[in-house]
């Protein structure tokens, strides 16, 4: 009762400075639970759609699609939640340690910043429900199959909302939890960030696993869709989320690689200090480009469905198109989103630093140029190598890419597109460092 | 006609914060090469002193002159340029940047202000060897001890040998043979360097390094001591 009263009073009583990381991890929830229920509103439609009476034969290849785009966006959507439990961590260093130093034990400490994370998880789940009611109307505009969706489609049960609520504060919780391990609060109230865990090599083992898996799959194909068509489907989408996954373990490891490289070479302050951002804490920037490099690279390899499916009736080839759009287009908003929160929790661990480098002379702009930089050169390099990978995997089919061209512009687009949402994300904590960095100033 | 061999002078500063009032009408006077350690208790405005005097914050009333500057009539970003190369930092707690080696540390005001990364590199090697950290450079904040990263912030308030070195309350997380090795080589390397020295501080130890102390209470300097006070400066404490 006395942590939960001790939690209550600290929360009545955060400062207005503090308010823009409140709002930023609440709108990442929001998202995150926007994201979860318009994608299971879509896999539910399209499940339903098979039994209608219009629905063609190549119904039963839309739920398998659908379940594709779950594959596609589990990973940036965990990521998101959990960079949003991590942003609300990071500010609450400071006031943990002075309860920590007033006798508050490490459990209560530890109950404290939970239930921060957890309440504005709910906040933000409950937020993102109804962004998501209100959206449903301009989802349902969206054409597959040769129609628009009736709005009742998409409309998850009560009981998936609440799953999908629940889902989003378990991650929050989860999060927390474990940023809490890498912030020690000593007894005499000191919070001192531990240095992120160095990266282990063994992390490309999963890889060949997981390439095994394909090769297997691939050539055993007849067996696998033998199963049925649903769990076929299930199989291959299991595999696509593995690969994410693998992806998403391996990325930190060529951020870290990336940094060393450049940080090696740097000849300015702003690419030094990006650099060695990079290779002293990948996972992190990695959150904030890992999404947009995914999505490049299934943007990539969707580039020749318009010259695949050119000349024929079937409306599945710019279905695919039209869905392959819808799940860049979530990934690029939770990226963004991902990027914003992962920079307002990096300006607020670095607030005091850049208190003292602006007191001894350092320029914010040297400090934002630098923050940009940490962001972009990952990302346009992370872009280019996904986009590369793409080529590579649908090279034999490369000449389709001249037949319809538009597939090639769609990719561009969409790539533009998503890397210019994460850029700006990267510029919306701009204010928090300049307010770190003036404290000084108003002292 | 008398030639001033002030480097840093300032004269009737005035600064409140609402109804408080942390500077007083003070008058401070620091002579190139010179180490001034400014003492007094919690609230005395001796840290108020230290921001204005470095052109962190402007006065409400008042003049501070470096070499002919006026601080005061300068904007925010000539301000900073002034602190980048004519000032150099100590903190309390060093404030290294976590993901930078001490080398890179040491030479980041270097770089800052133009220099090659490479030359601005080995003469910050240089500094770190000279402060005892030969072998170390290449170690991050979070692999040196307390004496070791206060070191490393030492180099790197004199990378860019700079007029005057501001130190605030530069032992204050150290154990007392730690700090008195940080405060002989703080002392060495601005006399070495011709650099003037502010130290605030509470403590009388560090003050008799110190060419020079003022007492402060209430906003106002209240005593003087040369060097050689050592039972007076301890007074100052209580």
């Amino acid at each position: 009762m006395t942590t939960l009263r001790i939690w209550w009073s600290l929360a009545r009583h955060t400062r207005s400075e503090s308010r823009l990381p409140t709002v930023l991890a609440v709108v990442a929830f929001a998202v995150t639970t926007w994201a979860v229920l318009t994608v299971a509103g879509g896999v539910q439609a399209f499940a339903s759609r098979v039994d209608q009476p219009w629905a063609g034969s190549e119904a039963e290849v839309y739920p398998f699609l659908s379940w594709v785009a779950v594959a596609l966006l589990v990973v940036p959507t965990a990521t998101l939640g959990a960079a949003a439990a991590r942003l609300t961590i990071a500010r609450r260093d400071t006031r943990l340690a002075r309860l920590r130093l007033t006798g508050a034990t490490t459990g209560q400490i530890s109950t404290i910043a939970v239930l921060d994370a957890v309440s504005q998880a709910a906040i933000g789940a409950v937020s993102g429900v109804l962004v998501n009611a209100a959206a449903t109307p301009a989802v349902a505009l969206l054409r597959f199959q040769g129609r628009a969706f009736d709005p009742s489609e998409l409309r998850l049960g009560a009981g998936w909302v609440v799953l999908a609520v629940v889902s989003v504060l378990l991650v929050a919780t989860t999060s927390s939890v474990v940023s809490l391990r890498r912030v020690a609060i000593t007894p005499l109230g000191v919070a001192k960030r531990l240095p992120p865990k160095a990266l282990s090599w063994a992390r490309v083992l999963p890889v060949l696993i997981l390439g095994l898996a394909f090769v297997v799959a691939f050539n055993a194909g007849s067996v696998v869709f033998g199963f049925g068509m649903a769990v076929g489907a299930l199989i291959l989408a299991g595999l696509l989320a593995g690969a994410f996954a693998v992806f998403n373990l391996v990325g930190p490891l060529f951020v870290s690689l990336l940094g060393r490289l450049l940080g090696a070479r740097a000849r300015s302050v702003e690419t030094l200090l990006a650099a060695r951002r990079m290779s002293e804490d990948p996972r992190s920037v990695w959150r904030s480009v890992g999404g947009i490099a995914l999505v490049t690279f299934v943007a990539g390899c969707l580039s020749v469905t318009p010259g695949m499916t050119s000349g024929q009736d079937s409306a599945l080839g710019a279905d695919i198109g039209t869905g392959a759009a819808v799940t860049l287009v979530i990934s690029a908003v939770l990226a963004a989103v991902s990027t914003g929160v992962t920079q307002a929790s990096r300006v607020l661990d670095s607030a005091s630093r850049y208190r003292m480098l602006h007191l001894a002379g350092t320029d914010v702009e040297v400090l934002h140029r630098a923050r940009s930089r940490e962001t972009w050169i990952p990302l346009v390099v992370t872009m280019g190598g996904a986009a590369a990978l793409s080529l590579l995997i649908i090279s034999p089919v490369l000449a389709l890419l001249r037949t319809a061209p538009v597939g090639v512009l769609w990719f561009v687009g969409c790539a533009v597109v998503g890397a210019g949402l994460v850029l700006l994300a990267a510029r919306a904590s701009r204010p928090l460092v300049t307010a770190s960095a003036g404290v000084v100033q108003t002292l | 006609m008398e030639i001033s061999r002030d480097i840093l002078r300032a004269t009737g500063l005035v600064m409140t914060y609402g109804a408080t009032r942390a500077l007083d009408g003070v008058d401070v006077r620091i002579a190139a090469g010179e180490s001034l350690a400014v003492m007094g208790p919690s609230g005395s405005g001796k840290t108020t002193l230290l921001h204005v005097l470095a052109g962190i914050v402007r006065p409400g009333a008042g003049t501070v002159d470096l070499a002919g500057r006026d601080l005061v009539a300068m904007s925010d970003a000539q301000r900073t340029t002034l602190r980048r190369n004519d000032f150099g930092f100590v903190f309390q707690s060093g404030e290294l940047l976590s993901e930078l080696p001490a080398q890179e540390n040491v030479a980041l005001p270097a770089m800052l202000g133009g220099e090659p990364r490479g030359a601005a590199v080995d003469r910050a090697r240089g500094l770190l060897g000279r402060l005892g950290l030969g072998g170390l450079e290449t170690r991050r904040p979070g692999e040196l001890s307390g004496g070791q990263a206060q070191r490393v912030a030492i180099a790197r308030a004199m990378i860019g040998t700079p007029e005057v070195v501001f130190a605030d309350e530069p032992t204050g997380a150290l154990d007392q043979a730690t700090g008195r090795e940080v405060m002989e080589l703080l002392t060495g390397l601005a006399r070495d360097h011709g650099s003037a020295l502010v130290v605030v501080t509470h403590d009388p130890a560090v003050a008799r390094w110190c060419d020079r102390t003022l007492a402060m209470r209430d906003g106002r300097v209240v005593r003087e001591f040369h060097d050689g006070s050592r039972s007076e400066i301890t007074g100052v404490r209580s």
